[in-house]
């Protein structure tokens, strides 16, 4: 074929392997340290395209290690371990299952929707495999735990920390079992390894500063909102307007939670006041650019839409009239606080965060409690005084704004009717025709056998929450 | 563990498959070996004899033929029945020696490595070590059969077809060495290299595991002793299973809660070494639970244990408790006990009926189920300890890895070295992951229910574009059909055991999972099954060796 001898096409290819080098050495050459080395090819392009492993988040070394050595075949493995995964599910090899889930994810670390997926399987699927309430937190913690995790892998993207916190937020705050996991991230159920200073404590994973769970949940969707402002990420759960206002969200459930809990002292009416701070201040201000020329603020009313549109020149490019722009942005506005409930959410923080409110939940609370209890007589005075406070606080511009509409404050007005008539009844006294929110209890009749329902579950001796 | 049920070894079904297999496999080479030995003295005798006399050429070559068959089977069973440990002795040390130099002990480096950086891999050092121990005590057992197999296998499929094409062997063969010495002295090198290996690499795992889990230092394991499950329905009346409440899982089944529904276990050879140092029998259970409502979720789901005298009709109730799914349920059983009568009884006298103690299981929570099979209620007798689990299961690795030696050295007796390789290659994985497949395809069960008759009448129903629901028709040839399929299922169901089950070696589930490796259903079926391919293995080894020309390449 040639006329080259052994020796001579060895040192062809020799020479060969060695110009092959040059282009391999100078592409793949790592990405500078310091100002004015450029790096190699390759390592600028992954740091522009933010495809390499230290600019997505932590690098794990045992998962770059997996990765290198299967060489290309991460995804047969990937594959061979999801069958292995879901066959220790159904098996309920739990253990072997967690395992599977961390080589899974050695392999695909920065694939977002295997760490939801794992996670969610973890804490909602797994969790609720378990008959003791402590098992399931376990599981709800370890589906956190991995969120979390998934979000130092992926620092730069918002999802995993939205998920980490709705999970702390909604997961231990509003499932079956929420009594029992709201008091078990205040105090681990396994005291053995969190007790501290012979003092039982949280998960400090969790919560290191022993807060409330939605508290901590409101915490780290704030985190999820700076995250999403300092790398400019796009998030793919729901509408912008709608994601930004979680942290708000969260310290709402906070306040509502306490207030299910029978907590209505200051603690709880501050933090409705700060829930509102933040629904209006922060969440209200922020600016959101609906349609081209158009910036608004949730928080606008009708007078200061009308300010902005006098005080400020037309963007430049706006082809209507200074009219034109402010119907433009009076119409964004109000499609964007319906779409957002910004109103309701506003007046009901802004309602519940007076005193009086907060009073008038209050005896109606207490009424119920004690009517549970058989204490009839004690149950028809807090009901009635109850009752009177609500319909003040109804009635007030201030604190009756957010609640006059609002189902849950029905509910619990039609709640403590209830409660005065029942106690009234089982102690033979007629009910007379005049009684505090009279007008409510009459219009919302066709809402009395779910209201009777609700009563009944409340006084149950067996009630779970 | 979750789903896996102990059976007893079955000695007489073991004996009764090896028996037909193997007399099968010997009949089969036996006639090949005689025709092939009367053909070629035929053919032999034909030649010196000439055509002109056929039929004197035909009774030579028969007569010539059955004596030197009939020698060879002698001269064989004499090479396999006196073989000189001396001489098998030397030609083991120098197949160790041989293993050593082509660096089989370069796979401990591997072994190192893996441990240096297991470490990275495994579960956070803060988890539970409920769900710690199980991980790493497999991965320990893992890593040493997986690296200690294609060591030998390679040794193994390589060794014998190299020292032929070297002609290292004929050198050998020259000297006064029977073939069998060379077969069983290359089996036991390869073995005695193997078991260096595992030896160094299961006493580092052991030390490795105690250093990166402190709690297995000082863990005792289960010794289960398992009896037998039978249910009632909710009405009381006995039946086959529970209810089926949608789990995907199937294993077990439920009983209601509140209603007459019970699981019944009967446990045999219940006496006083069941009890433990306090005079108690331990029971425990691994049941789950299943809710219909959300109950008190403070508590678990109630059950409660019954221990009846089915001869006299004595019932003693333990007081309830609270099932702890996925844990250790541990119940000392006291021997004084108050019956239904309100009578005190002793649990080993007036309960315990000819050593067979019968216990009830009820749910007591009102719309709460509860899910159990056989292994899931079992008495507890007198702990193992943890290093004696462990070190059973590398007995049972070693005894996989013999295995494969055997194996391998026996097909490298009559092909080279690559075909050797594919060959056990191809049975290994078979073994390890074809074996439910071929059960579920000769039993007809799961996914491969048999539809449209056996091997013949599916191939007439294919060429005759019948449906499997059509019946046949009736007649001669659909009986002659039939009555052929049945030998030709049985002989594919027993071909399947040909290939090992190399699940039968995995211990790794019983160590991890806090239990002792069982005699009954867990060594004595490996030690049985290596010896069931170990003996027709050296046989058919040999005779393939013997019959081979060395000197060709």
């Amino acid at each position: 074929m040639n006329n080259l001898t052994s020796h001579q096409r060895k040192m062809v290819y020799l020479v060969g392997m060695g110009l092959l080098f040059i282009p391999v050495i100078t592409l793949g050459f790592p990405a500078a340290h310091s100002k004015g080395q450029s790096g190699g090819a390759l390592a600028q392009m992954r740091q522009e395209h933010d495809l390499g492993e230290s600019t997505l988040g932590n690098v794990d070394p045992s998962s770059a290690t997996m990765n290198l050595v299967l060489l290309g075949l991460r995804g047969p493995a990937a594959c061979m371990l999801w069958v292995q995964m879901d066959k220790q599910k159904d098996a309920k090899d739990w253990a072997g299952m967690r395992a599977t889930t961390e080589s899974i994810i050695k392999l695909q670390p920065h694939f977002q929707k295997v760490w939801q997926f794992h996670a969610w399987n973890l804490a909602y699927n797994v969790s609720v495999e378990w008959d003791s309430v402590k098992d399931r937190y376990f599981w709800v913690k370890e589906g956190a735990k991995f969120y979390r995790k998934g979000s130092q892998r992926n620092e730069k993207y918002p999802e995993l920390y939205w998920y980490y916190a709705d999970t702390l937020g909604k997961k231990i705050g509003r499932s079956d079992e929420w009594r029992q996991f709201r008091r078990f991230f205040r105090i681990d159920p396994d005291t053995a390894r969190y007790t501290v200073n012979g003092v039982p404590g949280p998960d400090l994973d969790l919560n290191p500063k022993d807060e409330d769970n939605y508290a901590v949940s409101a915490d780290w969707f704030k985190e999820t909102n700076r995250i999403m402002d300092q790398y400019g990420k796009e998030q793919h759960i729901m509408d912008k307007s709608l994601f930004r206002s979680y942290p708000g969200r969260s310290t709402i459930d906070h306040a509502s939670s306490l207030q299910k809990e029978g907590h209505f002292d200051e603690e709880t009416r501050e933090i409705w006041n700060k829930a509102f701070d933040y629904w209006d201040k922060v969440y209200g201000q922020e600016t959101w650019y609906p349609a081209p020329y158009i910036g608004i603020h949730l928080s606008w009313d009708l007078k200061q839409i009308q300010q902005h549109v006098e005080t400020t020149p037309l963007p430049e490019g706006y082809k209507g009239t200074k009219k034109q722009y402010e119907l433009d942005l009076r119409s964004w506005v109000a499609r964007y606080q319906n779409m957002t409930n910004f109103r309701y959410w506003r007046d009901k923080c802004h309602s519940e965060g007076q005193v009086n409110t907060v009073q008038a939940h209050k005896e109606l609370y207490d009424a119920l409690k004690a009517f549970a209890n058989g204490d009839t007589q004690e149950a028809e005075r807090l009901a009635y005084e109850g009752l009177l406070k609500y319909e003040k606080v109804l009635g007030d511009d201030v604190s009756g704004k957010g609640l006059q509409d609002d189902d849950l404050a029905i509910e619990e007005g039609m709640l403590g009717i209830l409660t005065w008539r029942s106690a009234r009844e089982l102690t033979n006294k007629q009910i007379p025709n005049e009684f505090p929110l009279r007008n409510m209890w009459l219009a919302h009749q066709n809402r009395l056998k779910e209201i009777e329902a609700e009563f009944r579950r409340r006084i149950s001796p067996n009630r779970n929450n | 563990m979750n789903d896996y049920d102990p059976k007893a070894f079955n000695w007489l079904f073991a004996f009764q498959t090896w028996g037909i297999v193997c007399g099968l496999m010997f009949l089969g080479a036996v006639l090949l070996a005689f025709v092939l030995q009367v053909l070629s003295h035929t053919l032999q005798e034909f030649e010196q004899i000439g055509p002109g006399k056929p039929r004197r050429s035909l009774f030579q070559g028969l007569r010539n033929g059955c004596a030197a068959f009939a020698n060879g089977v002698i001269e064989g069973f004499r090479d396999l029945f006196f073989m000189s440990p001396r001489r098998v002795g030397a030609i083991t040390v120098l197949v160790f020696r041989e293993s050593v130099r082509r660096k089989t002990l370069l796979v401990l480096v591997v072994f190192a490595i893996c441990f240096l950086f297991a470490g990275w891999f495994l579960s956070d050092p803060n988890r539970d070590p409920l769900l710690r121990i199980p991980i790493y005590v497999t991965f320990v057992l893992t890593a040493i059969s997986w690296l200690i197999l294609p060591a030998v296998f390679l040794l193994s499929c390589w060794g014998l077809p190299d020292d032929i094409k070297a002609r290292s062997l004929h050198t050998v063969v020259t000297k006064p060495v029977k073939r069998s010495e060379i077969l069983v002295g290359r089996i036991l090198g390869v073995t005695l290299v193997g078991t260096l290996v595992v030896a160094v690499m299961s006493v580092v795992g052991y030390l490795w595991l105690v250093r990166a889990l402190p709690e297995v230092n000082g863990i005792k394991t289960r010794v289960p002793v398992f009896g037998e499950i039978t249910f009632l329905d909710r009405e009381g009346k006995p039946t086959d299973k529970g209810i089926n409440v949608g789990d995907i899982n199937m294993f077990r089944s439920y009983i209601e809660g509140d209603t007459a529904a019970r699981a019944i276990w009967k446990f045999s050879g219940v006496g006083p070494s069941l009890l433990n140092k306090d005079g108690k029998l331990v029971l425990e259970s691994k049941i789950q639970g299943f809710r219909t409502h959300k109950g008190n979720l403070e508590r678990g789901i109630i059950f409660q244990y019954t221990f009846v005298n089915p001869t006299t009709n004595v019932r003693a109730k333990f007081q309830p408790f609270e099932i702890a799914e996925f844990r250790d349920s541990i119940k000392p059983i006291d021997n004084d006990l108050i019956d239904e009568k309100n009578h005190p009884v002793k649990l080993m006298t007036d309960i315990v009926d000819k050593g067979q103690l019968t216990v009830e299981v009820a749910c007591l929570s009102t719309g709460q189920f509860l899910g159990m099979a056989r292994p899931d209620v079992f008495i507890r007798a007198q702990d193992a300890y943890f290093v004696a689990s462990f070190f059973k299961a590398v007995l049972c690795i070693w005894l996989m890895m013999f295995l494969i030696i055997v194996f391998a050295v026996s097909v490298s007796t009559i092909v080279k070295g690559p075909v050797a390789s594919f060959l056990t290659g191809v049975i290994i994985v078979l073994g390890i992951f074809g074996r439910d497949f071929m059960q579920q395809l000769v039993a007809g069960e799961g996914i491969y229910k048999w539809e449209g008759g056996g091997i013949l009448e599916s191939a007439y129903r294919i060429v005759t574009h019948m449906n499997p629901n059509v019946p046949m028709e009736k007649g001669f040839w659909t009986t002659v059909v039939q009555v052929l399929d049945t030998p030709m299922l049985m002989f594919a169901g027993h071909s399947r055991a040909i290939i090992p089950d190399f699940d039968t070696f995995q211990m790794a589930k019983f160590v991890a999972h806090g239990y002792d490796v069982p005699w009954n259903s867990g060594l004595l079926p490996a030690i049985m099954h290596t010896l069931a391919f170990l003996i027709p293995c050296v046989i058919l080894g040999y005779f393939c060796l013997k019959s081979r020309e060395l000197e060709s390449k």
